[in-house]
């Protein structure tokens, strides 16, 4: 007798938003260092779906992500 | 009330420093005003640019920090002088005010943008919320 067919139990973490959870409440478009880990390899803004952000912090890092682009400081695209 | 500004600068790599400033005290002179202060100038040096802008891949960045108590900035005015600058590839204006004063109101951690332009608040120390009192009277 084959063994009854289980129901695949998948544990996911539960992401959180690393903004809410540090109390920063002000995303600086001069922080190149901190945007960089929330654009992709080719430059596109990491979706929070992914990365667990709140909206309201989302909205926050995209202008600060689109200030720096147009300073150049992050890229629009990369290849 | 106050408003605060920030005005970012990407300029021509080819300049000396000694233009660079002659260039920045320009732009200083021109923002400047009745009740209109640059406070602060944080200056980058050479950077590497994340895309070339027109021939250049270089660029000097340079920060105003400008508070206004009574009238704004002359923005625009500023913003012609600068397109028609050619040794200014890049420049942004930032009112910052709003965004510091909630972030100040709020946030646990310090915004140094902030204490530059002399907003300050009531942070709550530390990470985690604080304790309440009656929380602190059932643990003793």
């Amino acid at each position: 007798m084959s063994a009854p067919p289980r129901k695949k139990v998948f544990f996911r973490r539960r992401k959180v938003c690393k903004f809410c959870a540090d109390g920063i409440e002000y995303i600086d478009y001069k922080d190149v260092k901190l945007l960089q880990q929330y654009i992709l390899e080719h430059a596109k803004i990491l979706p929070r779906r992914i990365s667990g952000t709140s909206a309201r912090h989302q909205r926050m890092l995209t202008d600060a992500i689109k200030r720096a682009r147009h300073l150049a400081l992050l890229p629009f695209v990369s290849e | 009330m106050k408003r605060t500004y920030e005005l970012a600068l990407v300029l021509d790599p080819s300049l000396s420093d000694e233009e660079q400033v002659a260039l920045v005290d320009e732009v200083k002179k021109m923002v400047s005003g009745k009740g209109i202060e640059v406070v602060k100038e944080e200056s980058w040096g050479k950077r590497k640019l994340a895309y070339p802008v027109g021939k250049v891949s270089e660029g000097r960045y340079v920060f105003l920090y400008i508070t206004a108590e009574n009238e704004p900035p002359p923005v625009s005015r500023v913003e012609t002088r600068l397109n028609q600058n050619e040794r200014v590839l890049r420049y942004l204006w930032v009112r910052t005010d709003e965004d510091l004063r909630r972030a100040m109101r709020k946030g646990k951690r310090s915004v140094p943008a902030a204490e530059v332009v002399g907003i300050t608040g009531p942070l709550r120390g530390g990470g985690g919320r604080e304790r309440s009192s009656v929380e602190e009277a059932r643990e003793a």
